[in-house]
Formats: C-alpha cells, structure tokens, sequence
C-alpha cells in the first residue's frame, strides 16, 4: 500500500510540474498504412525521446523554446520536424521504406537501443526477417523463429512448442492481437498455428516482466497482425509442399477503412488419396460372396485471419480482428460383403479434431495529448474432439451401432482497458483492469450403443464444466532518473474466483538500466508471477489431447519469482550484444500421478495430479545485426532446470524434460543483391533427459507362479527420473530467395534444405532390438535431409 | 510438385531408427527378493539376480546359497529358511501370525545384504455374499456383491480374487461329457463400481485402497460375464487384506506393464521396500467364501 501511495504521489508531482509542449500522433507505414510499433521520436535539443506503443501511437512532452524532432524506425528514412511556439501539436507521421538507402544511412534509422531500454529479456524478431530464414518444408514458422533464441528450448525434432527458461509450455502465454491462445500448434506440433503473411510483429518477454503482463509465470509471446493496407488494393498468394496461402488487404475507404484476409490449408489430404486408395484391401471381389472395401483417411489443417479497422476521427479508431483454425485427422472406411443373399456393411468413422478460434474488437482513443486509452473485448475458445461410430448394417437395417465421442475445451469472454500516460519524457506511465470469463470443459464423455435399433446405453459421463473469474489491475512507470538511470516499477494485481473460492495475487515488478558508459548498460529485474491455469500433459510435446484445466478448491496457483542481471552493448553501431544470468523458482507445479492420463482421468483429474516445485538458472548470450545486408543473431544458453515432486522419483529433484546445458543458435540471413537474399541457422543442443531403466530383475508374480500370467519379461529398474541424456541434436538449414519484379507483380522462389548434413538427430530412443536381435538402445529420428520449394507471388 | 510431394515423403519415411551407445550399462547387479509372508502359512520367499537392461529380461539367475532368516520382531525369534529349488526359500516351523511385524534379510558374498520388514494385516471378514444377474453395456453379467466392513482409523488396502470350481469336459471321449472331477482355476473379472472408473475393467484380481471407499460398511461389486459362470461348480471368492507395500508393488507392476505400450509415455517405476535390493516382500492375510453356481 505505502508503494501505490508513493507511487502516485511521484505521478501528481510530475504532472503539475510539467506544463510545456506535447507533441503526439501516429507513425505509420507511408506504403501501406500500417502502424510502426517501437519507431524512435527523439528531441535533438533536449536529448529526450519516446517510442510508440503496440499501437504506433507516441506522445512527447517538450521545453516549448526549440524542438529538433527526429523520428526514425529501422529500416526506413527518418524524417526530421523543427517546431516552435507554445501550443500542443498532434504531428501523425508517414515514414517510407529505405530500400534505397546506403548502410550509413541505415544506420541512423535503427529504433531505440538495447541499451536505452529498461526492459530486459525481451526480443524483437521482424517478419522480414523470419521470412529470409529457411523453415521446414518451406513453411515459415513464427514459433520456429523463437525457438532459436537464447533462452528458449524447442520441444523436440521439427515441433513448435517452446521453453521459456526452464518454464513448461502452459507458462508461455501466446497473445494474437492481445487475445490468448491455448494451442499453438497444428500438425500434432509440427507447425504454429501463425500465418506469417498476416502478421506485423513478434515479441518475446522472457523475464522482468513489466506489470501489464500477467497471468503465465515464463514468457509472453505478443503477435500483432497486420492492420490492413490503407492506401491500395495488395496482396499475395504463395504455394508450398503442403500448404498454400493467400492474403488479400486494402483500402475499403482510403486513410479510412481497411482490411485484411488471410488463409492458408494443407493439401496433405487430397495429395495422399491415390495412396490411402491402395490400401483399400483390393476393392470389389467377385465369386458365391463378394465384398468390397473403401477406405478414406486424411489430414488437413486450415486458418483464416481477418481484421477490418476503421479510422473515426485522428483520435478514435475501431479494430475488429479474428483467427480461426482446425486441425482435423480422420479414417473413414465401409465394408460391404454378401452372405446367403444378405447384404452386411460395417461403416467405422473416427476423427480427432482441435482448433482455436480468436476475436478482438479493440477500441484506439487519444483521451488527451498525453492520455491514450485502448479497450479490448475478446472471445476465446480451444475446443479438441475425438469421435468414433461404428455401424453394422445387415440388409440396410442397422443391426449394431457404437458411438463415442470426447470433448475437452476453454471458452473464454473477456474485455480490458488499457491507458497509456506520458506526461512528460521522464515518465512512461501505464495502468489497466481487466476481466476475463472462463468455462473449462476438461473432458465430458458420450457413448451411445445400441443392437437392433433398441439403444441398450446413452450416456454422457466425465468431468463437469468449471466456471471461473479472472481479473487483473496493474500500473507501471517507465521512468527516467536523471540522465544514466531508467527505472521501471510496477504491480500487478490479479484475483481469481473459482468453485467460491477467491484466490488472489499482489505481483510487485521491477527493472532497472544504469547506462555506465556510452553504448553500454547494466539491467536488473525482478517479477513474481502467478498463473491460475494449468496443462496437464502425457506426452510433454504438445499434443491436442494436453488437458487444461484451471486452479480450483484443491489445486492452487502456479507462482514463480524471477532474478536476472545482465549487462547490453552495442559496438559499431550495428551490432546488439546481451549477457544476462537468471535465477528462477516456481511452486504449485503440477504433473500426473505416475502412469495416469488424460483419458482416464477425466472424471476426476484433480485427483490424479501431483503437486512439485521447480527452479531454473543459467546464462545467455545474445549477439544481434539488425541492419545492413547481413542481419541475424548467435545465441547461447547456458542453463539448469531442475523439478522436485514429493511423490515422483521418490520425492528426490530431478532434471526437467527439457533441461539443457548447452544451446546455440546461429541464424543469419544475407542479401547478396537486390533480387537474391540467403539465409542459414545451425543450431546446437544438448540431449534431452528421457526416463531409461538401467537394470532388470525377476517379477513377483514370475517368482510366485512361475510364468503361468504371461508375463514372460521382468520388471525394469529405473535409477532416476529423467536422468539419462539422449545424444545431442545439431542441425544446418539453408535457403534461397530469388525475387523477380514483374509488371503487377512480384515473383518469389524460395529453395530449401533442412538437415543439409543429414544429422539423424533423437526424436526419441528406447530399447529394442538390433540388426542381430540383440537387446539394445535405439534412437528414432524424424527428419533426414529434406529438399524444399515454394513459389509466391506479392502485388 | 505432387512428384516433389513423394520424394519428401519418401525421404522422411525412409528408415530412421538406429542402434546408439546406451551409457547406462555399468548398473551394479542387485540381489531380488521377491514374495509375501501370509498369515497362518510358513514364510516363503524366492531369491534372484538382477541383469543389465541390455540383457534379455527372462531367465534370471536364482541365488541358491544364500542364508536367509527370518527374524518376528514383535516377539524376537528367528528361523532360517531353507533353500528348496530355484531360488526358493521356506521356513518349516514358523506359521505367520497376523498383527505381528517380521523381518527378512538375506545375506550372500557376492552381494550387499539385503532386507524387507512386514506387519502382517488383520483379517477382513466378508460379512456377506449375494449374486444377481444384470446387463453392463449391452452384456450379461453374473453380478456378485461382496459385503465387508472397512476398519476406519486405519489405512487398508485389499485384494479380490476368484476361484473358479467347474467340471471341464472329456478329453478322451467322442461325446461332450462332463468330468466328474471339480478342477480349480483363476477367473477373469470385472468390476462396474464407478470408485473404480477404468481400473475395474477385467482382470483376475482387483486391488483396492480404502482411500476410495465411500463407507466403512461396503458393499463391492464385481461381475463374471454370463459364459463364464462356473454352471453346476462353485465360485470361491478371496478378500486379502493386504500390506501397503504388497498394494503399491501390484499398482505400480501393473502401470508399468500397460504404460510399456506407450513408448511417448514416462517410464514408472516399481516399488521396492527391499533395502540395498530389488524386489518386494508382500503379506496378506486371507478370508474366502464359496459359493454353488446353479
């Protein structure tokens, strides 16, 4: 209480003392429209500057004598304002590409420093950059990207869950436009869920966390779609091995109304037919009986991203966005025989089907030059289904039937309000509420059977739907002490209300940048979290059937404390380098009691959970060109993720899954002329922990009974939990961009090769039996070396 | 690109599992005890090496020279066990008594000493049987419900199991016809209780923890699919009150068995009360009832 005090107390002397000139508007993109989010406005005069917020917006408190405004954004010409007078300006910016500028001038475009920021652990990735990297199958992966980061470990071969330092994967909270999302994944994890034609900017917050985030204890991952070109008709279309993508955006009413529409589907589906059709069994056969079989199997994943936004007046503007996605696997098959002239048919439909569906509607107003206010309404929902129908037909009468189907899901409503102060340079000042309304259905159950058209069972069984209230309010200041030191306090306050009871959470953050020296800085935070949802997970690789499920009466929150310190420096005015050591706790972690699972823990799952603690520490190294013709980054980690359950590995700690000592990443992208750009990653990590018994011995019942239960092999030993190391995993990608530019167009191919040295890399390892039936250690690996293509086109 | 298509495919499809180092293969070989001491019955236990995982886990080397005793720790007495076949180890003169606490030890050169204390558990009386006939999911079922009272102050775990009475049919005849000689067998079984949800569901013995019991006097159902009704036999059922040690090996045993056809899931772990070995030492203490199959 005596912080909020103090800190409002500091927020009304700053006010009224700062009485001069406030300079505020919108800088955007001058070819498309789109706002630029994190561009530079600084006061030459004054050596005071600002960036614009997630929204593109800026507002700058100034001396009103003389103002020397440049503002800049990397990768576009910076343009330079000189004003004068003593009344309050609103200056909305276009700022143009600098594809035809020179490395110098480059240079002088970059947005704000490294070292200039409070903020620590938290990088930027641009789209263009992601998009030069080369990807797997040619399919550019958002969540790919991160996973080469300092600090983030990938889940396994060619998935795209992440790791946020030593967090599991339900401790990252992905936000699309500011609306979370449950399961990233398609493909059983192989592909994010992220169109990358319809995105603008990718963030990740990987520790001292500012106060307006809240509710994951390890990482934020903000997307922000594109808003939609606002000046003409544009888009694009590409073909890939699997998937195809198009994106249309425009004007509806130029500088008024815009829009964007973006899909993309896998043809797996439709491309596999002719081979599923093969099996089939061999179709009709004639003779006394005859039979014929049809099998139909597939898998297909689509997602559609749509935003229209509309421009009101400079000061309200109205955003409508939307994500809806599916994943769907199935097996169809009929089989028709004829018997003493009855005609039989056994028809079996199984499908597995998860997808998410987000929305926002967002409401931008400029209350005043220094107040700036957004106010978000979103909806939710990840819903996974697994269905199976047998039907047995003799005569075309039904004669047997079995149906069952299982659903597990979240729905969530929610609305927030967020302001943005700025009254004057030393303070950056933002505070908010918001509420969210949650259903959780963590798996109801239904089963029909049914013999001669008389139902014998109709059920339904399985958990019962929660419902749950969460709600936050935080404020923060980035403040500025003096001209060396940057502070950035803050609380995050959130309550959650659930089965009547009402937990909450007082979340004080804070971070701090002392620039010692020209181009060099010292950062330090620290942020308690508390998460109010849980995953619980068979597999750990983020499977569709990951159950989540909220806190209730007996399972309380997730909550970490996070420590980190690191030192910033940029050299040569292009290159960002970053060495940070963190140290984190986590309490109230859960898992599975040893060997339950989502299927039959769904009438109690609360029940079937075990209650830990974890702790993670470690280094990172962060190398960074942002501009010039070469641009990427090497990344190194460092780390240890330790987990301790009273009632998992006999309650001793034990290394997490994706514990990994050594991670190095090297991504790097090069444009070697104006139509040609390559890229290549390597990366390095060290084998995962895997649970393997070392010894075996003589089973109980084989030494009471002999081997009359047919249990023929003993039982396994297992030393520790996760205590053996599968080998390492490296790997080189490599990929082409040609561009051609034609009349209304602009052509792309891109020319992949993942794995180029064939790396057959651990997916996972077991024992088995080897060429000369010998008992040994075998590994399974997923992808050898893997030519790619793609063609896409842009106008 | 379909072409393109078949040949990543092909390439990902293409052999990818390979024979790796396994760096674990340095295990110390552990002496395995393995049995229960049951009431009113002469201790028996079996003795045996463990191997390394990489070895074949069948046909494990019993140890046959071992000294083994058996030592009541409520009354401070000791037998030894003599070694019959195979590992097999029996006292002569001691029959277990319920209540009481015992210890074994088994000593070998070759070996750490090894270890494993026991309560024997009290008997549970079954109070009552009686049998119907219903229908689960569309089946016929031969219902029986077994009625026994769950001591509340203690922790208890129990073991149900079924003997089968039946007359088999005649080998050596040309004829179906019935032997007049009663043979004896396990029979399989379910159980419907909803306190059970899946682990009910077929077996030839049903453990049970009284942590989801939902009264002290329970009545528990279980059921033999209709064709399997021992006709004209009779059916023995066999309520063991069970040491926690013997409940957790058996759950644990048997998750691991199941969870071994999963190769994403973790590996479970089984356990041991063995100090400085492998293996468990188990007790129970037995009541049956037989009843005539009509």
């Amino acid at each position: 209480m005596r912080y909020i005090i103090f800190f409002f107390l500091a927020l009304y002397a700053t006010v009224s003392l700062a009485q001069k000139v406030t300079i505020n508007g919108y800088i955007e993109d001058s070819e498309t429209g789109e706002k630029l989010i994190g561009a530079t406005i600084f006061d030459a005069n004054t050596l005071l500057g600002t960036t614009t917020n997630v929204y593109g917006f800026y507002s700058i408190t100034l001396p009103a004598d003389s103002i020397l405004l440049t503002i800049s954004f990397v990768g576009f010409k910076p343009v330079a304002y000189q004003l004068s007078g003593e009344k309050d300006t609103t200056i909305n910016v276009s700022l143009s590409s600098s594809v035809d500028l020179k490395e110098f001038e480059i240079i002088a475009s970059q947005s704000e420093r490294i070292e200039e920021r409070t903020q620590m652990s938290t990088v930027e990735i641009s789209m263009r950059q992601i998009e030069m990297l080369p990807a797997l199958l040619g399919e550019i992966d958002v969540l790919k990207a991160i996973q080469l980061l300092p600090g983030v470990q990938s889940g396994g071969e060619g998935t795209s869950g992440f790791y946020v330092r030593g967090g599991g994967p339900d401790q990252n909270l992905i936000l699309l436009d500011g609306v979370p999302v449950y399961n990233a994944s398609h493909l059983f994890g192989f592909f994010s869920i992220f169109n990358s034609d319809a995105i603008n900017s990718v963030t990740l917050v990987k520790g001292g966390f500012p106060a307006r985030y809240g509710g994951r204890l390890s990482s934020v991952l903000d997307i922000r779609m594109k808003e939609g070109n606002s000046k003409k008709i544009a888009g694009s279309a590409s073909i890939g091995l699997i998937s195809s993508k198009v994106t249309l955006e425009g004007p509806i009413f130029t500088d008024k109304t815009s829009f964007i529409v973006s899909g993309r589907r896998t043809y797996i589906d439709a491309l596999a037919q002719p081979l599923i059709r093969s099996f089939d069994g061999g179709g009709k056969r004639g003779g006394s009986s005859t039979s014929e079989n049809k099998l139909r199997a597939g898998y297909y994943f689509y997602d559609l991203n749509g935003k229209i936004n509309h421009k009101f007046s400079n000061k309200h503007r109205l955003f409508l966005s939307a994500y809806m996605g599916d994943d769907r696997a199935y097996v169809n098959s009929t089989s028709k025989y004829t018997e003493n002239n009855t005609d039989f048919e056994d028809v079996v439909e199984s499908e597995l089907k998860w997808g998410n569906i987000t929305t926002a509607a967002r409401w931008n107003a400029i209350i005043n030059k220094k107040l700036f206010a957004n106010t978000t309404l979103t909806y939710s929902r990840y819903q996974m289904n697994i269905g199976l129908d047998f039907e047995s037909l003799r005569n075309d009468t039904s004669a047997n039937a079995f149906g069952y189907n299982y659903l597990s899901g979240i729905y969530d409503v929610g609305g927030k309000v967020d302001f943005d102060f700025l009254p004057n340079p030393n303070h950056y000042i933002k505070f908010g509420v918001g509420e969210t309304y949650h259903t959780y259905t963590p798996g109801v159950q239904a089963m029909v059977i049914s013999s001669e058209n008389n139902t014998s069972l109709d059920t339904t069984f399985g958990a019962l739907s929660i419902y749950a209230h969460e709600f936050y309010g935080y404020v923060e200041d980035d403040l500025k002490v003096g001209a060396l030191l940057k502070i950035n306090p803050g609380l995050h306050f959130s309550g959650f209300y659930v089965n009547n009871i009402f937990y909450k959470s007082l979340q004080p953050r804070i971070a701090a940048n002392y620039m010692f020296r020209e181009n060099w800085s010292l950062k330090a935070s620290f942020a308690t979290m508390t998460q109010y949802v849980h995953l619980l997970s068979n597999s750990g690789v983020g499977m569709p059937t990951d159950l989540w499920v909220p806190v209730t009466d007996t399972i309380p929150p997730m909550q970490s404390v996070q420590y980190a310190i690191g030192i910033t420096h940029t050299f040569r005015d292009k290159y960002e380098v970053s060495v940070e050591g963190y140290y984190k706790t986590m309490k109230n972690l859960i898992e599975y009691k040893e060997g339950a699972s989502f299927f039959d823990s769904s009438t109690d799952w609360y029940q079937k959970v075990e209650f830990g603690k974890g702790w993670s520490y470690g280094g990172e190294l962060f190398i960074q060109r942002k501009i010039g013709k070469l641009t990427g980054w090497i990344g190194y980690t460092l780390s240890w993720t330790t987990r301790q359950f009273d009632n998992l590995n006999f309650g001793e700690p034990f290394p997490y899954k994706y514990d990994r000592r050594h991670d190095i990443s090297i991504a790097f992208s090069y444009q070697l002329k104006e139509n040609i750009d390559f890229g290549v990653t390597w990366v390095y990590g060290t084998g995962n922990s895997v649970t393997l018994p070392t010894s075996t011995y003589q089973s109980y019942e084989n030494a009471e009974f002999g081997n009359v239960y047919g249990f023929s092999e003993g039982i396994s030993h297992y030393e520790s939990r996760n205590g053996y190391r599968m080998p390492a995993y490296h790997r080189l990608d490599l990929g082409i961009n040609i561009h051609k530019k034609k009349t209304y167009w602009t052509r792309t191919w891109s020319f992949g090769v993942y794995n180029v040295y064939n790396r057959q890399n651990p997916f996972m390892v077991d024992f088995g039996r080897n060429e000369f039936g010998e008992r040994a250690l075998m590994q399974i690996s997923l992808f050898p070396i893997i030519p790619s293509i793609a063609f896409k086109i842009v106008f | 690109m379909r072409v393109f298509l078949y040949i990543v495919t092909t390439l990902i499809l293409v052999s990818c599992q390979k024979e790796i180092e396994f760096k674990g293969d340095d295990a110390e070989i552990q002496m395995v005890l393995n049995g229960s001491i049951v009431a009113g019955e002469n201790a028996s236990i079996q003795v045996s090496m463990s191997k390394s995982i990489l070895e074949d886990p069948t046909d494990y080397q019993p140890i046959e020279n071992a000294t083994v005793a058996l030592l009541n720790l409520t009354d401070n007495t000791t037998e030894s066990l003599t070694h019959t076949e195979l590992g097999n180890y029996s006292t002569t003169n001691t029959l277990i008594e319920e209540g009481k606490e015992y210890q074994l030890s088994v000593e070998q050169s070759s070996f750490s000493s090894v270890s494993a204390t026991q309560t024997i558990p009290y008997v549970t009386p079954i109070i009552n049987v009686d049998t119907n006939t219903g229908t689960h999911f569309g089946e016929d079922y031969f219902d029986i419900n077994i009625n026994f009272y769950d001591e509340p102050t203690t922790s208890n775990y129990y073991e149900v199991r079924l003997l089968s009475g039946f007359y088999s049919y005649k080998i050596d005849t040309t004829t179906w016809e019935v032997d007049s000689v009663l043979e004896y067998g396990s029979l399989w079984f379910n159980s419907f209780d909803p306190i059970f949800e899946n682990k009910g569901r077929g077996g030839d013995k049903l453990l049970i923890s009284d942590e989801v019991l939902t009264s002290s006097n329970y009545t528990l159902n279980i059921s033999i699919e209709d064709y399997n009704r021992p006709v004209g036999g009779s059916i023995t059922i066999m309520l063991n009150s069970v040491s926690e040690a013997y409940y957790q090996y058996f759950e644990s045993a048997d998750m691991q068995r199941e969870k071994a056809f999963f190769s994403t899931s973790e590996g479970v772990p089984v356990y041991s009360n063995t100090s400085n070995g492998y293996g468990v030492l188990g007790s129970y203490n037995t009541d049956t009832k037989t009843i005539k199959i009509n």
